[in-house]
């Protein structure tokens, strides 16, 4: 099917007053329209909690893409979710500074304070520990936790209790 | 700086132009250079790295598919380092490849296996698990095993590229890489099928062919794709008589490497529903016959009706794709009768004389991809002749532009500029409304009667000035389709779009349906040898017909009509499938060999005559045609100098085929008024179903399960009316009314935007919509039926 022939829904009135107005910073055409993709992604997600089929299709049919190229894009970069999430999202780095520091017995302590593994969402719906998360670019203070893009530095495992509180 | 380098490779100089890659100049000069991702009709991926070569003075070896050449560069293809180079990436190749090349399709021509052969270690070092990726269902034509795939990117490349219909990516990252669609879901092109072709490996491969046959133990027979006008070249793969697949046949001149998915799959049909045996009618019932028995009752059913009722009271009507021999013996055959009722146009709904000269591109195939302006008048290029379509394709992406005037807005695989979907009135009023726009921008008199065709017209001046425009500014195309020949107007059309032609300068192409149109109108397969005389076959005073190769239920626009002609008269069905009604209402029937079983030849639409043998013979008692019309010719009394026993002597009466014929009739325009208020109800738009307008089409289930198979066995109808109606998913269905009340069938429905308002899309050919398809008159009433709830019983 053409992709004219998607309807164009979903999309929010707030993300298209966004969308609009980040379109001016962008070149004009398919190339603009393309890297407008990244930006436009991020939008839904951050209204709807992650991607599902009819989000994507939004944008590709707001963007005027073909909704593989969409899905391509979305399925590459580990921060888009295409499955459901809970309402906050841990990310703990195990990458060389924090797994010295001990990033590894925090991601377990984690695990097995929220009965989850890695990349799995806790039944009430609260936590999604990421799966796959590389360095956070923050070595100086490892280990390094981040949840809703906040961040939580040099944390200990005896910490992690009191950070989770703070996110009801 | 001159246009020209000159570069080494492997101590050959050569001159290359500046910008092209070094495995462009190697390929041009039979240097091997291994390669998977690099395909010479699509865009430079270079994620393959096969094709690492070494360059001097280049710090690491660099791929010679994505290497511009530059002056003085020397390259080595098979140095120590190219070499290591190329055999390390298919040790990484085959890190995660299966080895399952005993059971794989692709095994014994897989360029994976070839190369492996050559740059591959004979043990593998690497003795941990495999990965797996889990298949896709794409739909009926190709199947899937995606953990064979290498990731080369061709299949993408293409669906994007070629076909322009972006359907494949890569979907995930790393190690869950895969090639997926993104909703899970079949593919929709109608050149779907050339992935199988492009993919390297045994990843996409044919569906129906799979597990059928090993590809050394078949023979390839040249032959030719028989369903459109372009005369595509295809390869049979035979085993054991027996078409096993097609795959395409390289011709840059014509089809390329590409074939339309109906061309390489219409085979399944040869094995399916076939006419296996002659039939006759004895006390009401077909009972089996004789060859002599059925030929001699055929031949005498003829000759009576003509000695009885007079030379109108006998009508001949062949298929479009009939060869050059039968055409010509078709012809002789209606002379030897003295018959005038003759016609191969099964797409033409009135009995006027046609104002449409000689099916015809007005160029040829190739220069269909220059850049040049389009217009599409009631023709869906996309579905008529894909390969040829691909190539407006390729012209509109080098600054060529397309303009449609189509009774639906159907969707292109290319930007267009225009593409308002104008009803079956509309298309009319439209055209004639361009003409009268395009002489008013030259100052050019407006012929009679053109102004009152344009009353009514749905678009606005901007619209039509904007065609005009580009129809008047540089080379231009006006393509009358299939809609526009079987328009209920279509001798009005013609002359608007002759006119048209004329004031603008623009060629005009006749793409007529069929693989032979242009042959058998050369032939004089036509009402009178000349189709200057008026002919409805279906009415009084004809009493006998003379099928051949026909489905009258499903292969004519209007099926009712004929099939109540042949409850009332006799008839003789040379045929490869005989349809249901025809079972019922035969007297006659001649089992008839198909396409792949049959010599001839065939004129493309741009008047280019080709040969094929027969690939497989003809199954059970059916016979090639040209030996059924010979036979028949000479018991009705023909010598053989017309009916030769010899194929080769039939040849050469055909050729040299006579000139094309010139002096057209003109339609006279309206110098009335048109109606301009449309009647109530819908108005029912009947066009070919691409997948169902042939009877070996019609026979193969695979294509009937594509995404275009199963829209042409559903009737298409506006969203906005859907919800007038009442119509919901997920299998809506609407009970249709014809006009004078008197019948109320029920089909399936496809909510399509495409549709416009008021209309009912009728695709003609499938057996699910015959019963529509048998409905008298234009306008039709619609009512949404509701699904039926199930409740249980307590």
């Amino acid at each position: 099917m053409n992709q004219s022939a998607l309807p164009e829904r979903g999309l929010s009135e707030e993300v298209r007053r966004t969308l609009e107005r980040s379109r001016a910073h962008y070149p004009e055409g398919e190339a603009g329209r393309r890297s407008l993709l990244l930006e436009a992604l991020r939008l839904v997600q951050e209204e709807r909690g992650w991607l599902d089929a009819e989000a994507l299709e939004a944008v590709a049919a707001y963007l005027e893409l073909p909704l593989v190229d969409v899905t391509q894009v979305a399925s590459f970069y580990s921060m888009y979710e295409l499955h459901p999430v809970g309402r906050h999202s841990i990310s703990v780095c195990t990458n060389l500074s924090c797994h010295l520091c001990g990033g590894e017995e925090l991601l377990a302590a984690l695990e097995q304070r929220l009965g989850i593994r890695c990349g799995e969402t806790t039944a009430d719906g609260r936590f999604t520990l990421k799966k796959e998360e590389e360095c956070l670019a923050a070595c100086c203070a490892a280990p390094v936790l981040m949840i809703d893009h906040q961040y939580h530095e040099r944390v200990r495992v005896e910490d992690v209790d009191r950070i989770l509180e703070s996110y009801p | 700086m001159s246009d020209q380098v000159r570069i080494e490779i492997d101590g050959q100089v050569f001159e290359a132009p500046r910008g092209s890659m070094v495995m462009q100049i190697a390929d041009q000069h039979g240097i091997y250079i291994p390669r998977f991702c690099y395909h010479d009709k699509l865009s430079i991926a270079a994620n393959c790295r096969m094709c690492l070569v070494e360059v001097e003075k280049a710090p690491k070896p660099l791929p010679a598919c994505a290497t511009p050449v530059s002056d003085g560069m020397k390259v080595y293809t098979k140095s120590p380092r190219a070499l290591a180079a190329q055999k390390a990436t298919m040790e990484f190749l085959l890190i995660n490849h299966p080895l399952d090349c005993p059971v794989c399709d692709q095994g014994g021509e897989c360029e994976l296996q070839d190369l492996a052969l050559g740059y591959g270690r004979s043990h593998s070092r690497y003795e941990q698990r495999k990965r797996v990726v889990a298949d896709e269902d794409i739909g009926p034509l190709v199947s899937t095993d995606m953990t064979r795939c290498i990731y080369c990117s061709r299949c993408v490349r293409f669906t994007a590229e070629v076909a322009g219909e972006p359907e494949l990516g890569i979907v995930g990252r790393g190690e869950h890489s895969a090639v997926r669609t993104a909703l899970e879901s079949a593919l929709t092109s109608e050149v779907s099928a050339n992935v199988i072709d492009l993919c390297p490996v045994g990843a996409l491969n044919s569906k129906p062919f799979r597990f059928r046959a090993r590809s050394w133990d078949m023979l390839a027979l040249p032959g030719l794709a028989l369903h459109d006008g372009v005369g595509s070249h295809l390869h049979a793969h035979t085993l054991r008589g027996q078409v096993m697949r097609v795959v395409p046949r390289e011709n840059e001149e014509i089809n390329e490497i590409w074939l339309a998915d109906r061309d390489r799959f219409s085979y399944l049909g040869l094995e399916r529903g076939r006419q296996l045996v002659p039939l006759v009618r004895e006390e009401g019932e077909l009972r089996p016959a004789g060859w002599d028995e059925a030929l001699d009752r055929a031949a005498a059913l003829l000759a009576e009706t003509v000695r009885a009722g007079g030379p109108e009271s006998v009508a001949v009507l062949a298929s479009p794709s009939s060869s050059l021999e039968e055409g010509a013996l078709l012809s002789r055959l209606a002379d030897r009768l003295g018959v005038p009722g003759l016609d191969h146009r099964l797409w033409r709904d009135s009995g006027q004389v046609s104002t449409f000269p000689e099916p015809s591109l007005g160029q040829s195939v190739a220069a269909f991809a220059e850049p040049q302006t389009f217009l599409m008048v009631g023709c869906y290029l996309r579905h008529e002749a894909p390969v040829l379509n691909l190539r407006v394709r390729r012209s509109v992406l080098g600054g060529g532009c397309v303009h449609a005037l189509n009774p639906c807005a159907w969707p292109w695989n290319y930007p267009v500029r225009s593409n308002p979907a104008l009803g079956l009135e509309g298309l009319r009023s439209a055209l004639a409304a361009l003409l009268v726009t395009a002489q008013k921008l030259k100052d050019g008199p407006v012929p009679e009667g053109v102004e009152i065709e344009a009353r009514g017209s749905p678009l606005d001046g901007e619209m039509l000035e904007r065609m005009a425009r580009d129809l008047g500014e540089g080379p231009a195309t006006i393509l009358v389709g299939e809609t526009a020949l079987s328009h209920p107007a279509s001798e009005t059309i013609g002359t608007l779009a002759r006119l048209l032609a004329e004031a603008t300068g623009a060629r005009l192409a006749v793409v007529a349906p069929g693989a032979n149109a242009r042959g058998l109108h050369r032939l004089g397969v036509l009402p009178g040898g000349d189709g200057l005389r008026p002919f409805t076959p279906w009415a009084a005073p004809v009493r006998a017909h003379l099928l051949f190769g026909v489905q009258p239920e499903y292969d004519l626009l209007h099926p009712g009509r004929a099939l109540a002609a042949l409850a009332r008269g006799q008839s003789v069905h040379v045929t490869t499938h005989l349809g249901p009604q025809s079972a019922r209402h035969a007297t006659v029937v001649l089992p008839l060999a198909a396409g792949f079983e049959t010599p001839g030849g065939w004129m493309n639409l741009e008047g280019r005559v080709q040969d094929a043998h027969a690939s497989v013979p003809p199954p059970g008692e059916a016979r090639p045609g040209w030996k059924i019309l010979r036979d028949l010719g000479r018991l009705l009394g023909g010598d053989e100098a017309s009916f030769p026993d010899d194929f080769a002597a039939l040849l050469e009466l055909r050729s040299p085929l006579p000139p094309p014929r010139s002096g057209l009739p003109s339609t006279p325009l309206s110098t009335g008024s048109v109606s301009a208020s449309r009647p109530e109800g819908f108005v029912l738009l009947r066009t070919r179903a691409p997948h169902a307008c042939d009877p070996l089409l019609r026979h193969a289930p695979a294509l009937q399960e594509t995404a275009i198979g199963r829209r042409g066995a559903t009737i298409g109808l506006n969203p906005e009316d859907a919800r007038r109606l009442g119509v919901s998913a997920p299998h809506p269905r609407i009970e249709i009314r014809d006009d004078g009340g008197r019948r109320t069938v029920v089909a399936e429905v496809t909510v399509d935007p495409a549709v416009p308002r008021g209309h009912l899309h009728l695709p003609v050919g499938s057996p699910a919509l015959l019963e529509v398809g048998t409905l008298d008159g234009q306008v039709v009433h619609v009512h949404a039926v509701a699904d039926k709830i199930e409740v249980a019983a307590p």
